[in-house]
């Protein structure tokens, strides 16, 4: 089957007063066609900036793409002009980003806002837009769905407002969904409904979601496929039940382990990755988490490591893997 | 701490919270934030606080220790009723009682250095000055994992969990006996969560400090509490060690904040009770039971009539009619 989107070797910058900020170096995956995929990783590792990249949301003023290419359907994104962006967003990528409360606009109403993308991308008259709107609000789980898409978003609990995002989103049934955190600022028994909307979307919709989290609970619920980002760069990629089962690169070995387990003792210590993050004004130049890993050798402080392929679909950016490399880590 | 020490101090809870109540003025309406809590902490003992956003566990924890005035009830530390003192006599008991906030970017003043922020405390309490004062917040840097020359920076120089570090040092600069510690590690990345989770531990081990740890992430607060109370709109709902919480959850909505969890292994697929509707306003709470507009086992009794807390098991206690 035919990737649906392809990112190769992108890299993006931000410029500040400090300096260039390089927020991705060289990031590479795929995503077909019903695909879930997740992108993982702490604050400031690169994903957002990513996901937003795809959908050229990034501010022209202070940021570049510097490297690489976006294919969405064979379509190069990096050099698609305003116009073909609109034509793209909202109609054939959807996005739900963190926070409901500031992404949407608080001083038109919710019709307004769902009719938005479907008159444009759709041709539909107000009414048809309005009635439509009103199927989507249902479809999300929004009770008096009628009367509600009369109110503004304010009028709407951070729960519903999340799902006003999602039917926004879905209104014209795009083929990528692009999910930033989208339960991150939700309580777990919202998050559990909203979980449950997406996996509903996947199955009758056959939409493909990147969903960018930091929870590897949500992951190991929604998710095929994930994607393992540090300091700008994809460290691993599997599909869940290879990351989950046998995470290869230190650092998700290190994020596995530092879950707290069900059946964890007390007076044990939870593991934690000592350290913190490297600065993207300076990155390193040989492995990023070079500082931070226990089984770092000499070379990994100079020379950035390659993917390494290991298992059937698992690749690795470490240089353990070489194969030229002594079999140092023993994983269980 | 062996089992013989505990029950020795089980005689004399550290902090008692009596029927505390707390509620505020919302345009001539009265919101009840906390409704009638009462829970005993013993001395070295971590309990976990758990709800949803709304549900008055903040309030509470800063109700105890009398950052807001509480409506009604007592919170006794070690025997007295701090709640009836006047705001002089209560500085004494300040000491003994800390609170490290949820976000490490709001509660620390952006223009104090982290000398002057991990000092102030002792400062204001005229404990020390000069070269002891000095070592004591040179101390307390090295304990919470941070080093000397840190001092002379600012909190924007400092990443989410060292600035979360800092705000520890700072509560435990005056040696407090109890420490309420409100969401600390919501704000922070995972891999860091763990680093201040076994940081709290450690202290707590070194110090013998008590602890009120609110929180909504249930894995965590297992994790970390010995006892877990559940809370929703304002009420108690389940209290029990937190073995027997997790093993056995026994009011319906422990039940569901339990399954709503999601577990980070894709080998495990389980039926999971997804609640329907959302938490009620604290203004119009409803009848009776407060969890009863959501919850599958409502019958009818459940509007006409306050579940009555009760000791269902062995230290396992719930409000819910199921059980009565």
């Amino acid at each position: 089957m035919d990737n649906l989107l392809e990112v190769k070797d992108l890299e993006v910058s931000f410029y500040t007063h400090a300096g260039e900020v390089q927020a991705v170096r060289g990031v590479n995956f795929a995503i077909k066609q019903g695909e879930v995929v997740a992108i993982v990783g702490e604050s400031g590792c690169g994903k957002s900036v990513t996901a937003k990249s795809i959908m050229k949301l990034l501010p022209s003023s202070n940021s570049s793409y510097k490297k690489g290419s976006i294919l969405f359907k064979g379509q190069e994104i990096i050099q698609a002009n305003e116009r073909e962006m609109k034509k793209i967003r909202g109609n054939e990528i959807g996005m739900i980003f963190q926070d409901p409360m500031t992404s949407l606009n608080p001083t038109s109403k919710i019709s307004d806002q769902i009719a938005e993308g479907l008159r444009k991308h759709r041709n539909m008259s107000r009414k048809e837009a309005l009635n439509y709107g009103i199927k989507l609000l249902e479809m999300v789980g929004i009770p008096h769905a009628a009367e509600r898409i009369h109110h503004y978003p304010h009028e709407f609990s951070g729960g519903m407002r999340q799902r006003v995002m999602i039917a926004i989103a879905i209104a014209c049934e795009p083929e990528l969904l692009i999910a930033d955190e989208p339960t991150t600022a939700l309580d777990v028994t919202i998050q559990a409904q909203i979980l449950k909307l997406l996996k509903q979307l996947k199955d009758d919709l056959n939409t493909a979601i990147v969903l960018i989290t930091h929870d590897l609970g949500v992951v190991a619920e929604l998710c095929d496929k994930v994607i393992v980002m540090y300091a700008g760069k994809v460290v691993e990629t599997g599909n869940i039940a290879e990351i989950f089962r046998n995470p290869r690169h230190p650092y998700t070995m290190g994020l596995m382990r530092s879950i707290p387990r069900l059946d964890m003792q007390r007076d044990e210590n939870l593991y934690s990755i000592v350290g913190t993050p490297p600065d993207l004004l300076n990155p390193p130049k040989g492995c990023a988490f070079y500082s931070r890993c226990k089984y770092a050798m000499k070379i990994c402080k100079d020379f950035s490591p390659e993917m390494e392929s290991l298992e059937q679909s698992q690749k690795a950016a470490c240089w353990l893997y070489h194969p030229l490399a002594k079999s140092a880590v023993k994983t269980s | 701490m062996n089992v013989v020490e505990k029950d020795m101090k089980k005689k004399t809870p550290l902090v008692e919270i009596k029927n505390l109540s707390k509620s505020f003025q919302m345009g001539g309406q009265e919101l009840k934030a906390v409704n009638n809590i009462s829970l005993s902490i013993q001395s070295g003992e971590t309990v976990g606080l758990v709800g949803e956003s709304g549900c008055g566990k903040s309030t509470l924890g800063k109700t105890v220790i009398r950052l807001n005035r509480a409506t009604s009830g007592e919170v006794l530390f070690e025997g007295d009723n701090i709640l009836s003192l006047p705001e002089k006599s209560m500085k004494k008991f300040r000491k003994d009682m800390q609170i490290i906030f949820q976000d490490p970017y709001a509660s620390l003043n952006p223009r104090m250095t982290v000398e002057e922020l991990i000092g102030e405390p002792l400062s204001i309490h005229r404990l020390i000055t000069g070269k002891a004062k000095k070592d004591r917040i040179k101390e307390l840097i090295l304990q919470v994992g941070l080093k000397p020359e840190h001092l002379h920076r600012y909190p924007h120089e400092f990443s989410g969990g060292q600035r979360q570090r800092i705000g520890i040092a700072r509560a435990l600069a005056l040696n407090p006996k109890f420490i309420v510690c409100d969401e600390p590690i919501s704000a922070l990345d995972v891999s860091i969560q763990a680093q201040v989770v076994n940081l709290l531990k450690q202290l707590q081990q070194e110090l013998g400090l008590t602890y009120l740890f609110i929180a909504h992430d249930l894995s965590m607060v297992k994790y970390i509490s010995d006892r877990i109370l559940v809370m929703y709109l304002g009420n108690m709902m389940e209290l029990a060690d937190s073995e027997s919480l997790s093993r056995e959850p026994l009011h319906p909505y422990t039940q569901a904040l339990m399954s709503a969890v999601p577990i980070p292994d894709p080998a495990i697929k389980r039926e999971r009770i997804v609640l329907e509707g959302e938490v009620p306003s604290p203004l119009h709470p409803p009848s009776g039971c407060v969890f009863r507009t959501r919850c599958m086992h409502a019958m009818d009794i459940c509007s006409k009539q306050v579940p009555t807390w009760k000791e269902v098991k062995e230290s396992h206690f719930t409000a819910c009619h199921l059980y009565n």
